[in-house]
């Protein structure tokens, strides 16, 4: 084995390069503000004659696009391409070893660092962090509905305020599962020691941060009335806030792609030996499919945001029907990545749930074959699907029987997914531990949220159900119910491997009930409102729904004080006042729970070459020998 | 978060990264993905034309200057022809042979640029003349900026090549003419679709 100890390399002083990258961010930040300026005035100089609107909007656009260019740069995110570019000598072992984190220490977290597990990290910070403005911006419109008339916002600022908290929730959404769990476990779990692009890893979780903060700048341009849709022409009519939302979209579809990109290469490159497509975990197989969605849907929503960036500052007229444009096509467009995109959502925290069940039940998952069947059908499905939101903006009715069949269809694949769940629970001794909790929680909102979503892909339903809250609760199902609970069943199944440090039993206990009644408890009082015609998006509504809205919204109260419970948990036992956690609490197969923790930062001191399934709890046998002496099996589980 | 690293392993040594397989495939992903990005203008451009909104598809009567017409659709073509060349070159692994067709390559890469340039300017309408402009223009543009990719990767093999810091493998150059070989079969249809499907 030719292993190396970190102690035994180079002492020289630090470079400057490298000085300037431990001040990745705040370089980063300079950066952005100098490419803002800079954008701005070049934006507005070039197209603003004769026109302010014009130049004003291609100032904002160009500036948020150099901006977040200059915080790429200021990270260091440029370096390598232009010393390729330019022929100079790629970066020694050692420059690579420092970028890869092998010091250690907290600074790595905080500058361009291509360590997948510490990307991991970052991303579960930036996705809480999604989370908690997102979740306030909920907060505030639930507040605003207590009464059916306004009272603290405006039609203009309330349009903002959900625009502003679907879309921050969107952006959490795309990364919540890959980003955190995909990323740190992915290459553990096929035995590799790092991505096959770690640079473009890291590319694709820093780009998260300006988006998030272009998009929240919005408020300060007046924001934007369209939704998380961005539905045309209303965006070509918005003010400057709306350059916000498609700047900060084009940023996470980026990410989006490359993040795809670099999990497909990852998994087909850079499996262990042995490690076969018939042996992936599950939660791989999700990511992997997962990333073919990312990859192939995202760069339309680039394509059709770069349409109306060329409406907003051309004069050009491509969904403004006065110019000969349509407004369907960029519904077409916008829809042709979204509902791909529900699946981005979804099918990894299917992979997830799929992947801690076993630990739980202590028996083989049931129909490992039949999911990776369910998750390549709703895969490939997810692209036939996009027409059935259009169902009521003018689309041909010779079209409707197909999107309509077409989306019905995919319940098959979810249902044969929900099959597995279900047999790998058929007489189990399960542990209910909390994250098995989480999983029973996320098959009872998922059901919901599933059965809702057939009655929205039926023509004549949808055509009453359609814009309504009916809609709203049926999506918050499946998001919240189902992949934000596949989030916090991940994080405390994970943290102990990723943090060494484990969140309180009786606390997260206690918090998974407040937060699953308090839930359930919101989003079927807004599921029945809906039924009774309450419309989404408006501020105001007839006064007999007044008592749902009125309970809803107090449930609303309960459910962000249990995620801000979850949050504080999280912070208290993994930060202020840590608690150790043991090497493998669940007892579990998984090849990940066998290497010590933290894990090692080349993951393996050998790449293992003899794999089996990770669900073995019948003979007991480890997924892969990974020379390390394995944890005790048979510690209590928390 | 975890603070303290333990004692820890060099990376490889018993192992060799497959990264040349890696820069292959995640070139091909990156052609399917823009394969999207094509379809989507392409979606567009019919859609727009098949429903003429208002009559106002190609209200003006101008015509797409074809004066350099013939140069703008050969000279990605030859460019391609020549990367490969340098493929095959590559593959002999005889380097002084690959400096000498890169160069032209180089060459003939930001000659495509010059004149896909001098065809976003002028197709013989202004912005206001209707969505046949406004998509072939965007279409165009970005059928630019992917030849300014592809340069901007010859820059970096053929500097990295001729100063000795990365020679050029097989790979390398095999994956570049790949993507120019997309982008120009793309740049050809488009502009034969923009000429002829008005």
């Amino acid at each position: 084995m030719a292993a190396v100890a970190v102690a035994t390399r180079g002492t020289a002083p630090p470079s400057l390069s490298r000085r300037l990258h431990e001040w990745g961010l705040a370089l980063a930040v300079v950066g952005a503000a100098i490419g803002f300026f800079v954008g701005y005035a070049l934006g507005s100089l070039a197209i603003g004659d004769g026109d302010n609107s014009l130049g004003s909007n291609a100032g904002i656009l160009l500036g948020y696009s150099l901006s977040a260019v200059g915080f790429l740069a200021g990270m260091g995110f440029f370096n390598y391409p232009i010393a390729r570019l330019l022929g100079r000598p790629v970066p020694t072992a050692d420059d690579e070893a420092y970028l890869h984190g092998e010091g250690g220490g907290l600074a790595r977290y905080f500058r361009l660092t291509t360590d997948h597990k510490v990307i991991g990290m970052q991303y579960v910070v930036a996705i809480l962090a999604f989370l908690f403005v997102g979740g306030l911006g909920a907060m505030f419109i639930r507040t605003e509905l207590l009464t059916p008339t306004p009272t603290t916002a405006t039609a203009e600022s309330y349009l903002t305020l959900v625009g502003l908290h679907s879309t921050l929730m969107i952006f959490m959404a795309s990364a919540a599962i890959i980003g955190p769990f995909g990323n740190y476990f992915v290459p553990i779990m096929i035995g590799a020691r790092n991505m096959a692009f770690p640079r473009l890893e890291a590319l694709t979780f820093w780009l998260l941060p300006p988006a998030g903060l272009i998009l929240l700048s919005t408020v300060f341009l007046g924001g934007f009335t369209t939704g998380w849709t961005g539905y045309a022409p209303l965006a070509d009519q918005n003010v400057l806030g709306m350059d916000s939302y498609l700047i900060a979209f084009s940023l996470i579809g980026l990410s989006i792609m490359l993040s795809g990109l670099n999990m497909i290469v990852t998994v087909i490159t850079l499996r262990a030996p042995g490690m076969r497509f018939t042996r992936l975990p599950i939660f791989v197989w999700g990511v992997f499919l997962t990333s073919f969605l990312g990859l192939l849907a995202a760069p339309a929503l680039l394509g059709a945001i770069a349409m109306e960036t060329f409406d907003r500052t051309y004069l050009a007229t491509l969904f403004v029907p006065a110019g000969g444009g349509s407004p369907y096509l960029w519904e077409n467009l916008f829809w042709f990545f979204g509902h791909p995109e529900v699946y981005i959502f979804i099918l990894p925290a299917f992979g997830l749930i799929m992947e801690m069940l076993p630990v739980f039940t202590r028996r083989p998952l049931w129909g490992y074959r039949v999911a990776i069947g369910g998750l390549v059908g709703v895969t490939v499905l997810s692209f036939m699907v996009w027409q059935h939101h259009l169902f009521v903006s003018g689309l041909a009715p010779a079209l409707r029987p197909f999107y309509m069949f077409s989306t019905e269809a995919i319940s098959v694949p979810t249902g044969l997914i929900y099959l597995v769940a279900l047999g790998s629970l058929w007489r189990a001794r399960t542990r209910f531990s909390t994250p098995m909790l989480f999983i029973g929680a996320f098959l009872f909102n998922f059901l919901i949220g599933g059965f809702t979503g057939v009655f929205l892909s039926d023509v004549p339903s949808d055509f009453t159900l359609h814009g309504g809250y009916f809609v709203q609760a049926h999506f918050h199902y499946t998001i919240m119910g189902a992949e934000v609970f596949a989030l916090m069943a991940g994080l405390v199944y994970y943290l102990p491997k990723m943090t060494g440090r484990t969140m309180d039993t009786r606390l997260t206990r206690f918090q998974f009930w407040a937060v699953f009644l308090s839930f359930n408890g919101t989003f079927l009082s807004l599921l029945s409102v809906g039924i009774l015609g309450m419309p989404r998006r408006v501020i105001s509504y007839a006064q007999y729904l007044q008592p749902l809205n009125v309970s809803a919204t107090v449930f609303a109260y309960l459910l962000g004080g249990s995620m801000l419970l979850f949050l504080g948990i999280l912070i208290w036992n993994v930060v202020i006042r840590p608690v150790p956690a043991k090497e493998n609490p669940w007892e579990s197969l998984g090849v990940e729970w066998h290497l010590p923790t933290p894990t090692p930062v080349y993951n393996f001191d050998t790449v293992p070459t003899k794999w089996s399934l990770p669900y073995e709890y019948d003979t007991g046998r480890v997924a892969a020998d990974v020379g390390h002496p394995a944890p005790a099996l048979g510690g209590a589980t928390p | 978060m975890t603070e303290a690293v333990p004692t820890s392993v060099r990376a490889p040594g018993d192992e060799n990264l497959p990264r040349v397989r890696s820069l292959i495939v995640g070139s091909r992903m990156m052609l399917a993905a823009n394969t999207t990005l094509q379809l989507t203008f392409l979606f567009a451009y019919l859609y727009l034309r098949a429903n003429n909104f208002g009559g106002m598809w190609r209200p003006g009567v101008g015509t797409p200057a074809p004066g350099i017409t013939l140069m703008i659709l050969l000279v990605p073509v030859v460019t391609t022809l020549v990367l490969g060349a340098a493929v095959g070159v590559a593959g002999r692994g005889d380097r002084r042979a690959l400096t000498r067709i890169l160069g032209p390559a180089l060459l003939l890469g930001a000659a495509t640029i010059a004149v896909r340039v001098y065809q976003l300017y002028h197709t013989g309408y202004d912005l206001a003349a209707g969505t046949y402009v406004d998509i072939a223009v965007i279409w165009l543009a970005v059928i630019l900026a992917e030849f300014v990719l592809g340069a901007l990767w010859m820059v970096s093999i053929y500097n990295s090549h001729v100063r000795q810091t990365v020679v050029a493998s097989h790979s390398h150059v095999r994956a570049l003419f790949e993507y120019w070989l997309y982008a120009t079969v793309v740049a050809v249809v488009v502009s034969g679709l923009i000429q002829f499907v008005t």
